[in-house]
């Protein structure tokens, strides 16, 4: 029979990685002191796990390594192991390890034998030196076969031995579900047998009892199988039955081609008689009972993903199941446009019925969003190890608090999400919170505070990420910008607009920078990401008390909640995140200036106009503008009031990417098919901005 | 058809067993733990149970436990699927009433061939 394994590997790796990221999170949660057992049960079932399929899927070396670890891991679950620092490390250490190795065997790259030998003769030191010095490490993985009955159908009965074997069950064997009838069917395939049945025992059919075995038998076999193949017949009857094998002379022909097979020179040894029975716990001594044991493999139901009924999808068919759920809701409302225009008695059933499908569809978009949701704990599930790395070689001590963490986002979101977030985290371990001496001076508590939050706000996901540390000094920002010509020299700015000047390309606070926080690549590219996200990031700190950086993220990137101008014959989107306010401007309202064009005053400053057929270079209903629309909108902390000829409506439209269909254009994000067929472009308010600043500075 | 009821919390076990015993003729339902296992073997009878030993919820052994007290399985032949070859978890097991045992790793070949030795 030809299976092919590999069929299994993927499910294999993706499983491995999951239940590794659940045991690195079971490790830090693990109390040094008083090591919870459900914890440590898990932990080990991760290893135990990994080691089976690994040994399995023939990844010898990732199972000869977790072996390494499952016996370390044992040892703590039998309370024969103290849980100490240095072991938790040891066993992060060898989550990295087993994951770089799957990675590795994945790829069909070389495994790096060198760190995995290391740190396998680390862990087996750990197990050595454990308060009991004895038992060492096991040292070879486990690839004992099964009871090879592989082996012995191809055994022919080429008489080598002559088994004389007394077998006689106890009344219990049945129970078990062994049947002697099997055995005995296993020993004649294996060589020629002859078997006398011992029916001494049973008792008169009154007292029979149905389930009870009363029946014992004599057997020769002759055969060449050596005896741990006879043995093995009998392996899974241990404990329920006397049994005798011994070894009688075989007469005369077959005695020359012996031990062609399996058999060593122990086993050709003259008949000895073994009782398997009492033989097994002689070779092994039992080792001191562990009560945590049966209490480890009690657990709760697992948290998350792997709960009730769930399937694996990949991503590519949800992205195609998105895509034409997009092109559905551009056909429905192109179908309920036309619906409007029809006239007669059918009419209104034709519209009820584009009604109900424009529901229909609605709800299938959310529903096809929503598989697309995953809660944000996939991202900061990274968090806990990163701070106390971190924070371990810093010498601070730092609490990670996080909130929110079930909060859900699209996945493309999160995949990039993910890295601005750790550069932030780091900064705020690395740069915010201060060494536990300098934090008594200030009469803080030595240990800092990292905090994570998630929550939804209007359409948008917002994540928060702070620090109680020293907060951003104003003075030295400011003098960094000026040294780097950020500024000018005499350049009066607010507080906000100095922390915004963190985000600037090349520019770095730290007094020194750090391995851990990088060389002032740090901010602009931190906001850069955000941004192609259509997000935004702002700071929010105070000087000794600590900083939060306020992230907010659209919930998916395949659709936008947008408001629809006209401009001419043109339609834009633009998404409702970045308004503002919409307003009518009266005449006198406006003001030229010098260098920034014309310029009026809204709420508590002056706000540029950008003429939106100037920037797309199209024909306007009307160019005064008192006769159109002024919509203010944000991008990046600026305003601007945005002229077009008239508002149309808000819709949720779905984006179509221009640079995979025609190619990117400055201040435009995508674009979007409306109802009536025609192609609307979606604006990129950032982008418009700046597209906007330029052409009135040049 | 011979049905088995294959028990373990590794999809990727689950799978290579439900298909390495599939495709030698058995008809196979997997289960994810103990108390699941439990649960379908309550509803429909099986010929032979073969179970991991490591699992959430409810483990091998206190299924087997469980199994030996429904009468349906008092007797059927019930196999853990170990990678724990010592004394000890076999002892364990057969306390608990298992038939007998299947030490990973293994190939399909040697599963199958361990069902055909408790199964005709």
């Amino acid at each position: 029979m030809a299976i092919d394994l590999a069929q299994f590997h993927d499910a294999f790796f993706e499983e491995s990685f999951e239940a590794l990221d659940s045991m690195e999170a079971a490790l830090l949660k693990l109390n040094l002191g008083a090591p919870e057992p459900e914890l440590i049960g898990t932990i080990f079932r991760v290893a135990h796990s990994i080691k089976g399929g690994s040994a399995t899927f023939g990844f010898s070396e990732v199972a000869s390594f977790t072996h390494t670890c499952e016996t370390l891991l044992d040892e703590l679950r039998g309370n024969r192991m103290q849980v100490t620092r240095h072991v938790t490390d040891l066993l992060l250490k060898s989550v990295d390890v087993m994951r770089e190795m799957l990675r590795s065997v994945q790829r069909k790259e070389p495994i790096d034998a060198q760190r995995v030998a290391d740190l396998q003769f680390d862990l087996e030191l750990a197990i050595a030196q454990k308060n009991q010095p004895a038992a060492a490490p096991a040292p070879a993985p486990v690839v004992a076969a099964a009871p090879a009955p592989a082996a012995v159908e191809a055994a022919k009965p080429r008489v080598a031995h002559r088994w004389r074997i007394s077998f006689r069950p106890y009344p219990q064997l049945f129970v078990h579900g062994n049947d002697p009838l099997r055995m005995i069917r296993e020993l004649s395939e294996i060589g020629e047998l002859s078997v006398k049945l011992d029916g001494n025992a049973l008792p008169s059919l009154e007292a029979l009892e149905p389930e009870s075995c009363y029946l014992a038998w004599d057997l020769t076999l002759d055969t060449d199988a050596a005896r741990e193949v006879v043995n093995g017949v009998f392996d899974w009857a241990e404990g329920d039955c006397d049994l005798q094998i011994t070894e009688e002379e075989v007469p005369v022909q077959a005695a020359a081609p012996v031990a062609a097979t399996a058999a060593p020179a122990s086993e050709a040894k003259p008949s000895n008689v073994v009782n398997i029975a009492d033989a097994k716990p002689a070779e092994a001594p039992k080792e001191a009972p562990h009560p945590a044991a049966a209490a480890a493999v009690h657990e709760g139901p697992k948290a998350g993903a792997t709960d009730g009924g769930s399937i694996r999808v990949s991503t590519e068919k949800i992205d195609e199941l998105m895509n034409t759920v997009g092109e559905l809701v551009i056909t429905q409302s192109m179908l309920t446009q036309l619906g409007s225009k029809f006239t007669g008695h059918a009419a209104e059933q034709l519209r009820s019925g584009l009604a109900t499908l424009e529901r229909n569809v609605r709800e299938l978009q959310e529903s096809v969003m929503r598989v697309r949701m995953l809660p944000i704990s996939f991202v900061f599930s990274r968090f806990p190890r990163m701070v106390r790395d971190l924070s371990g070689r810093l010498g601070k001590h730092v609490e990670l608090k996080m909130t929110g963490d079930q909060t859900e986002l699209d996945k493309t979101v999160m995949e990039k999400i993910g890295d601005p977030l750790v550069h932030l985290v780091r900064n705020s371990v690395d740069h915010g919170i201060e060494m536990p001496d300098v934090r008594s001076a200030a009469g803080k508590p030595q240990t800092g505070t990292v905090f994570l939050n998630a929550y939804h706000k209007g359409g948008a996901i917002t994540v928060e990420v702070g620090d109680d540390g020293g907060g951003l000094n104003k003075d030295r920002i400011l003098k960094k910008a000026r040294e780097r010509n950020l500024i000018g020299p005499n350049e009066t700015l607010s507080d906000d607009q100095i922390y915004e000047l963190i985000f600037m390309a090349g520019f770095s606070t730290a007094e020194q920078t750090t391995d851990i926080s990088g060389r002032g690549v740090g901010m602009d590219v931190v906001r850069r990401n955000i941004k192609e996200l259509g997000g935004t990031i702002e700071v929010r700190s105070e000087y000794g008390k600590g900083s939060r950086f306020i992230i907010t993220l659209p919930l998916t990137l395949a659709i936008v909640d947008g408001q629809s101008v006209a401009v001419g014959t043109e339609t834009y989107i633009v998404p409702l995140i970045t308004i503002i306010e919409s307003l009518q401007l009266k005449q006198g309202m406006v003001n030229r200036v010098a260098g920034s064009g014309e310029v009026f005053w809204f709420r508590d400053g002056y706000v540029p106009v950008v003429r939106l057929h100037e920037v797309f270079g199209v024909e306007p209903r009307t160019t005064q503008l008192h006769e159109g629309l002024i919509m203010v909108v944000e991008g990046e902390g600026r305003k601007v009031g945005l002229f077009v000829d008239d508002l149309l409506g808000q819709q949720q439209v779905v984006i179509k990417s221009l640079e995979t269909n025609f190619r990117r254009v400055d201040g435009v994000s995508g674009a979007t098919i409306l109802g009536d067929g025609a192609v609307a472009l979606i604006l990129d308010v950032p982008g418009l901005i700046r597209v906007a600043t330029q052409r009135l500075a040049a | 058809m011979t049905r088995i009821l294959a028990v373990d919390d590794s999809p990727s076990m689950r799978d290579m067993v439900r298909i390495a015993l599939s495709s030698a003729g058995f008809e196979v339902t997997s289960a994810s733990d103990g108390q699941e296992a439990l649960d379908i073997a309550r509803q429909s009878g099986f010929d032979l149970v073969l179970s991991d030993v490591n699992m959430p919820v409810m483990d091998g052994i206190q299924l087997i436990r469980a199994l030996r007290a429904e009468s349906a399985y008092r007797h059927i032949p019930i196999l853990m699927l170990t990678t724990e070859a010592g004394p000890d978890r076999k002892k364990e097991g057969k306390d608990a009433g298992a038939t007998g045992w299947i030490v990973k790793p293994f190939d399909p070949a040697q599963l199958v061939a361990t069902m055909h030795r408790v199964l005709r």
